[in-house]
């Protein structure tokens, strides 16, 4: 039996040895490669770091003839860094601009990188490095202009980074890929991954959180303000709600999207076309009736500020139809006035709009507006008696309307004309044209929703389309309603104020020889007010409350922050339109509302006393 | 020894006249067999690969007659010219001193094979305005344009005559109006800009003709802003040789060559086409879009050449410009003229990467090479090729495009992969 355990005692360390060493191996190999690709990541840094990039070649090239040599799995990672370096040192030369050294470089480096990654992509099995060797080829075939070859690669690459993205279970790599494509300014590319991607979640059944994933790309680019691009991956996320969401959930988020583009009237619109897009996408796929009363009035709101005013005055039409008992009715009512009478040239169409407002809200904030606006029309076409009538009611209230009013009937009562710039006005929107103009007109105001006080700035551009690189000298006129600066004169841009809230009509006309073209916008002022409890009713160890009004009625009021600052015995602040604050001090404070929309737009100062 | 002398004389003489008469270029435009047209040179083919030329220094304006600038700037401007593959450039007129003309034309033939097309612009932009329907003002153009063809006719290096710019504009009245009584009583406005045509076509005839009578060896060319009022032109202007086209349509041209053939079946040189630097949109330069649209466009221009497989009236084209001019934007502002302004003065939708801006045409940024305050050797401006002179190079100069093919063919280095999995 001795025998028999000395033996098993031998085959026992033989084991060992045979075991162990495996282990080793196995582990000393596992450390040899992470800790190689490490060094060899933060060395390649280094030399980019450094603009080395002829020397990390060199480097490389050293590198693997030696890796070669030892038969190292590690040559594809230096193969890969080889095409990474080459790469990049092209992007150098073309981001100095080092135009001699480019293109004495590129196409040699070209055909390396493309011969490397064709060995490589064909040898190994789809992961990360692949990904990446392959979307270097794809980049060189595109700088050696090979469009044949280019499309192969990219459709190949397309591939390789779904199924990746399928097998990790992330958009990490997908997004690189994204990102690439954008710096190659591939905009039909871009079109082709995300509708390649946008497949594939759909014949995958993919969950939401992957259909989520597009959405989180997407905003991405918005924040960047690549808008194009995050159009593009928009679209086809829109394509996929459906089959992911209910249809009021589909519906938020189309209208999330859609007012992530379209004119608010604060600042430019980050692409009002697309915003229309999504509008008509969900009228066509669920119903003019999906639409919310919101939604349809920013629908009809942004294609006004657009410049697309046949468009808007249908949106508008909808809106008054659906929704009759909004608090905005009458300024949609409005718009449909002043839309007819300035952009279609239909003044009736445009004075039963305003006599809707009168019939309906004679009290209405915008009555007054409405009913200086028919007055002047009837003015203007020599209809005296029914001018004088709307011009009396007028002339019996109060402000600024009751003061033009009592000008105008001056101007009848006395058989004078009417005064220049509103005659001109009229003449140029409404009387018939005789041939079509070739002058482009454009007439922006920045913001296009404003405060009493508050600097607005206009501009016009006029452009005669017929003419070429040699454009005629234009004579500039500004008419209506120019604000505080008065007639600017002959300029293409100027800032104003307006001292009273309410629609202000501008326009903007551009002559030249017999030629004269006009163009006209509606801008809404509105004003800031502050409400609160009388001052017997303020008292220390008391909520008051504090309230934010804007007036007339505002659509946009999500998109503005107020901010309160109450000062005095104590320093007390606070966010949003109603305000509660409760004070331990009495005595005098002085109060300020500041509201914004990024930048401080209007802020309203006021005073009140806190007793014991 | 007499004899002797006498026919040492004899040889001087004749000899120092064959050096200073030199053999003129024959030009010609040839219609082919097919119906395309082709220019040739000496009995050889030839193709336009030009530049509009005017290399106004920084801080000067238009008025500056650059042929006179004693750093001579075509001399370090014709270099690179010649690397890039040019061969013509486009002057838009002789200047006030002649003879510094002829100077710089000789100059940039003898030294570098450039040729020039040479042109007047038939009084539209001089001062009185250009009054077409006048009597005494056509004949002071006409006379002051013969006697330049008079001057030039023999000068080495001129290629052809170009008559106008884009004085066709005025005829809608907006721009430099002009009228005589007749068009006055017209009653449409169409009748009026019709009848402005027809009166400056029929005068660009005369003129040809004339030109022709002294000068047999140089075509003649129309100038014309697009192809506004062509139709016209074809009645009234049937003895130039040639059209010279400003065109500015994006990337390609569209039906351009196929309106001219409709609407003038006259062979075209683009005396103007290219795009500019600027980005209006992102207010920054963009070199990448600048080449691209260079590129493009003059792939666009070699498909309509002869016995291409477009309509085959194209002879070329001269980009403008060779470098970026500072005064543009405001030409009476001297204090504008130091600065290199980024404002639009016109817009075309069709340079889409930056159309969003809407007025998107920088006209201070046309240049293939930009120009620094920094001095050369020379005293003129730097001169920094932009991406576009490159990518035109590839495609124009022959010598380099057969050394880059060469290159091509040399194997790479490459290294031995071992075959194995990642994991």
């Amino acid at each position: 039996m001795k025998w028999f355990n000395n033996l098993m005692f031998l085959i026992c360390i033989g084991m060992m040895f045979l075991y162990y060493p495996v282990q080793i191996n196995a582990a000393e190999t596992a450390s040899i490669d992470n800790s190689f690709r490490q060094e060899l990541n933060t060395k390649i840094n280094n030399f980019f770091q450094e603009k080395q990039f002829v020397e990390a070649i060199e480097y490389l090239e050293a590198l693997n003839a030696e890796k070669v040599a030892e038969e190292n799995a590690d040559s594809l990672y230096i193969e890969y860094y080889l095409m990474l370096t080459k790469t990049t040192y092209l992007d150098y030369l073309e981001s100095e601009e080092d135009w001699e050294n480019y293109y004495n470089s590129y196409q040699d480096l070209d055909i390396e990188i493309i011969e490397t990654a064709e060995y490589l992509v064909s040898e190994y099995s789809v992961s990360g490095v692949i990904v990446d060797v392959q979307s270097l080829a794809w980049k060189a075939y595109m700088r050696e202009e090979d469009k044949e070859a280019a499309d192969g690669a990219f459709d190949a690459l397309v591939d390789m980074v779904i199924a990746y993205t399928a097998e990790q279970g992330d958009i990490v790599k997908f997004k690189e890929l994204a990102d690439l494509v954008n710096s190659q300014a591939g905009y039909s590319q871009m079109n082709t991954l995300f509708a390649e991607y946008r497949d594939y979640l759909i014949e995958t059944e993919a969950d939401i959180s992957s259909v989520d994933s597009l959405s989180e790309v997407a905003r991405s680019y918005l924040e960047t303000e690549d808008i194009d691009t995050a159009i593009i991956i928009y679209e086809h996320y829109m394509e996929l709600l459906a089959e992911h969401y209910d249809t009021n959930e589909s519906l938020e988020k189309l209208s999330m999207i859609a007012d992530k583009f379209r004119h608010h009237g604060f600042s430019p619109a980050q692409d009002a076309d697309f915003a229309e897009t999504v509008y008509d996408y969900v009228q066509q796929k669920f119903g003019l009736e999906a639409l919310s009363d919101m939604d349809m009035l920013a629908r009809a709101y942004n294609l006004e500020l657009n410049g697309q005013y046949e468009r808007a005055f249908e949106e508008y039409k909808n809106f008054v139809k659906m929704f009759p008992d909004s608090q905005f009715i009458h300024e949609a009512y409005t718009r449909l006035g002043v839309i007819s009478f300035y952009c279609l040239s239909k003044p009736e169409q445009g004075i039963a709009f305003f006599q809707k407002v009168l019939e309906d809200a004679g009290n209405s904030f915008n009555a007054p507006f409405c009913m200086y606006e028919m007055a002047l029309f009837y003015q203007w076409n020599q209809e005296h008696d029914m001018a004088r009538e709307l011009y009396l009611q007028l002339s019996e209230g109060e402000g600024m309307f009751a003061d033009l009013a009592a000008q105008r009937l001056a101007e009848i009562d006395e058989g004078d004309q009417m005064q220049s710039d509103l005659t001109s006005l009229f003449d140029l929107v409404l009387k018939e044209k005789t041939e079509d103009s070739t002058i482009i007109m454009e007439l922006t105001a920045q913001p296009d929703r404003g405060i009493v006080g508050e600097e607005i700035i206009l501009t016009g551009v006029a452009q005669d389309f017929s003419a070429g690189t040699v454009q005629p000298s234009f004579s500039y006129e500004w008419l209506r309603d120019t604000g505080t600066s008065g007639d600017p004169g002959n300029v293409t841009e100027f800032k104003t104020t307006y001292d009273t809230p309410g629609p202000k009509i501008v326009c903007f006309s551009a002559e030249v020889a017999d030629s004269r073209a006009v163009i006209g916008k509606v801008i809404w002022i509105y004003e800031l007010a502050v409400s609160m409890p009388e001052t017997e009713e303020v008292k220390t160890g008391e909520s008051v409350d504090f309230k934010a009004q804007i007036s007339p009625p505002i659509t946009e009021e999500d998109y503005l922050k107020w901010a309160w600052t109450l000062s005095g015995p104590e320093e007390v602040s606070g966010e949003g339109k109603e305000f509660s604050a409760v004070f331990a001090e009495s005595g005098s404070y002085e109060g300020q509302l500041e509201i914004s929309n990024g930048e401080i737009k209007a802020v309203k100062k006021f005073t009140f006393q806190v007793t014991e | 020894m007499k004899r002797r002398t006498i026919a040492i004389f004899l040889i001087l003489i004749f000899g120092f006249n064959f050096e200073l008469k030199a053999e003129t270029d024959k030009i010609v435009i040839k219609k082919l067999k097919n119906g395309h047209y082709q220019m040739l040179v000496n009995e050889k083919p030839y193709v336009v690969k030009g530049v509009c030329y005017a290399p106004i220094p920084i801080g000067k304006s238009h008025l500056t007659n650059f042929m006179c600038d004693p750093n001579k700037p075509w001399v370090v401007d014709g270099k690179i010219m010649q690397e890039m593959g040019i061969n013509t450039i486009r002057l838009y007129h002789a200047g006030d001193e002649p003879k510094f003309c002829k100077a710089m034309i000789e100059d940039l033939y003898k030294l570098y094979g450039i040729r020039t097309i040479l042109g007047h612009n038939l009084g539209f932009w001089d001062y009185p305005p250009p009054n077409y329907g006048d009597e005494e003002f056509i004949k002071e153009i006409t006379e002051e344009t013969l006697k330049m063809i008079e001057y030039f006719k023999d000068t080495q290096g001129i290629l052809f005559w170009n008559l106008g710019n884009e004085n066709n504009y005025s005829f809608d009245g907006r721009i430099n109006p002009w009228s005589t009584p007749e068009i006055d009583e017209l009653k449409s406005h169409r009748d009026k800009t019709n009848a402005r045509a027809k009166i400056y076509y029929s005068f660009v005839n005369e003129v040809a003709k004339k030109i022709k009578e002294i000068d047999p060896n140089h075509p003649v060319s129309l100038g014309n802003g697009e192809t506004v009022g062509l139709k016209i032109a074809a009645g009234n202007c049937p003895d130039v040789d040639l059209l010279g086209c400003i065109v500015y349509r994006g990337k390609v041209f569209g039906t351009f060559f196929k309106e001219v053939k409709r609407k003038f079946d006259k062979p075209v040189v683009l005396t103007e086409y290219g795009c500019d630097a600027y980005n209006a949109v992102k207010q920054k330069e963009d070199q990448r879009n600048q080449a691209k649209f260079l590129r493009s466009q003059w792939l666009d221009l070699e498909k309509n050449f002869a016995n291409g497989e477009g309509i085959g009236n194209c002879l070329g084209g001269a980009i403008f410009e060779w470098t970026d001019e500072w005064w543009k934007t405001s030409e009476s502002d001297r204090d504008s003229w130091l600065v290199h302004d980024i404002s639009a003065s016109w817009g075309m939708g069709a340079y889409d990467f930056d159309a969003k801006a809407g007025k998107n045409m920088n006209e201070e940024w046309f240049g293939l090479l930009a120009i620094s305050e920094e001095l050369d050797e020379s005293g003129n401006n730097k001169r920094i090729p932009r991406k576009a002179y490159y990518v035109l190079r590839a495609l124009w100069n022959d010598k380099v495009a057969r050394e880059k093919e060469t290159e091509k063919k040399k194997k790479p280095k490459g290294a031995k992969v071992i075959k194995k999995n990642t994991k």
